[in-house]
């Protein structure tokens, strides 16, 4: 977004693309239509006063690098704090009501972006299919009778659909890679605090990550920059040289089309110079064990305060996710903790030699929105384990993950997976970066800055 | 006819059971003299 009047162009677009797929798709729960004008115009005014200041020194007027998102439309989870809107956290009756941005959103702010809105949520962050029975499901862009993924449903839905330019998600368990690979949109799970965290509502201190969703690699990379409060060059999508593990053991989850899809990602990064070798992981059944112990007590000390009063309020399978938590225990905890610990060593050894790790962000397409269970090759797998079979092993490790659109089959994204060791995001973008350039390349396939999903009518990019 | 899914008591007890089965599948021994994961995690 550059140039005078690009600000007020750019959030016309977003609004428009929202009054009209909203109500189908649920992707914002709350709107400032009006405050996102007022932006722009700030925006566009500023632009138009620094362009003029230019003329007058003879100098040629430039995008200011202090605002290097200047009027781009963004979809904020509604677990995080923008001062004047309501926090629901996709709760039944829960709001708070801050007076303050977050601190991604302030530099996000900062940095010209403008929030159109607040972005649905599975309740309190917990859920990975993007369901809320509390504000109504976010359904997915490509074909509203699935699901969009979740937690940070709204963002990836509202970014797949022109509703915003980018959005900022979380993921604990998945809850950014998950939906973006469902939604056919670029995700980032970045390091564990390189992205500040205040301001979020937790849902599990020592695994909850903040990060970027946008349209295309170099759109995510670049927020993810603002995020961080820091400058970096945008990755090139450079992979020869590199060498990449392929977990085969998760393409064995992963139902025929994904895994069909993945292959072909595999051999674009080969034929880009990548060496693309099969890689045995550590017992990732022993990684959920621990995941889900850790994430169970530390969102149920996360609730203490608000538990009683809400019990009967969370839906049951929330409910569920929260109270064993206050049985378990702390030795328990700290056991799984002293565990991934271990887990991480052995992650870490096994990834000695390679510099990233490649697999499916989700083994399968986007479900029908009441599938309780999905069948892949042949075999019944309940819908939620089955869609965070591919991300939750990873999150315990603290380093990041990148999902990446490569493309679509049966007419549904399909991402591919990049993670890798801490504060490894600049060499994950630039595989990730080459994987989507392929997807332009495969009849059927799509470019993420420029798709239309094909059942929504969705008019220019 | 109400199942186990729209019992909010027995999720919540089913869920606390395979916990529970989870807990005990990751032993203290394998992690004696290991500290836990505190802060972000430098790989070793």
């Amino acid at each position: 977004v550059s140039g005078v009047g690009a600000a007020a162009k750019a959030v016309e677009a977003a609004i428009g693309a929202t009054e009209r797929l909203n109500p189908t798709l649920g992707a914002y729960l709350h709107l400032d239509l009006e405050g996102a004008r007022a932006a722009a115009a700030g925006s566009d005014g500023r632009t138009a006063a620094d362009d003029a200041i230019a003329r007058e020194r003879g100098e040629t007027p430039a995008p200011d690098p202090a605002r290097p998102l200047a009027g781009m439309p963004i979809c904020v989870k509604d677990i995080v704090d923008v001062a004047g809107m309501p926090t629901t956290a996709g709760g039944a009756d829960w709001a708070r009501h801050p007076e303050a941005d977050a601190t991604v959103v302030a530099r996000l702010r900062a940095a010209g972006a403008i929030v159109i809105g607040k972005g649905n949520t599975n309740e309190f962050a917990c859920g990975i299919d993007g369901r809320n029975p509390h504000k109504g499901d976010c359904r997915n862009p490509y074909d509203p009778t699935r699901l969009s993924g979740g937690s940070s449903s709204g963002p990836a839905a509202a970014v797949a659909s022109g509703m915003a330019v980018a959005g900022i998600g979380t993921d604990t368990s998945g809850s950014i890679r998950v939906p973006a690979a469902l939604c056919g949109v670029v995700g980032i799970r970045p390091t564990r605090g390189l992205v500040p965290a205040d301001g979020v509502v937790p849902l599990a201190w020592s695994l909850d990550a903040v990060g970027p969703i946008a349209r295309d690699v170099a759109g995510a990379s670049l927020i993810l920059d603002v995020m961080a409060g820091r400058e970096r060059p945008t990755p090139r999508p450079e992979v020869r040289g590199l060498r990449l593990g392929l977990a085969t053991e998760l393409l064995d989850l992963c139902e025929e089309p994904v895994a069909e899809a993945i292959g072909a990602a595999v051999e674009l990064l080969r034929e880009e110079g990548a060496e693309v070798i099969d890689l045995a992981l550590p017992d990732l059944d022993r990684a959920n064990a621990i995941h889900r112990i850790v994430q169970c007590c530390e969102v149920a000390a996360a609730h203490a305060s608000w538990f009683e009063r809400q019990r009967d309020l969370y839906a049951p399978e929330v409910r569920a996710r929260i109270e064993p938590g206050y049985e378990l225990g702390a030795e328990v905890y700290l056991r799984a903790q002293r565990h991934r610990r271990l887990f991480t060593r052995a992650f870490a050894a096994t990834m000695a030699g390679f510099d990233a790790v490649l697999a499916p962000s989700s083994p399968i397409l986007a479900p029908p929105l009441e599938a309780e269970e999905v069948t892949i090759r042949g075999e019944r797998r309940r819908t939620r384990p089955a869609l965070l079979s591919c991300a939750m092993p990873f999150s315990q490790l603290d380093g990041p993950a990148v999902s990446v659109p490569i493309g679509l089959r049966e007419g549904l994204p399909v991402g591919l997976q990049v993670l890798g060791r801490p504060h490894s995001e600049e060499l994950l973008l630039r595989v990730a970066m080459t994987a989507e350039g392929g997807a332009e390349t495969v009849p059927g396939t799509i470019r993420p800055p420029s798709f239309q999903p094909p059942n929504l009518g969705i008019g220019g990019p | 006819m109400t199942g186990p899914r729209d019992d909010p008591d027995a999720q919540v007890a089913t869920e606390l059971a395979e916990l529970e089965a989870l807990g005990a599948a990751i032993s203290a021994d394998e992690v004696d003299g290991v500290p836990p994961v505190q802060g972000p995690q430098v790989w070793e």
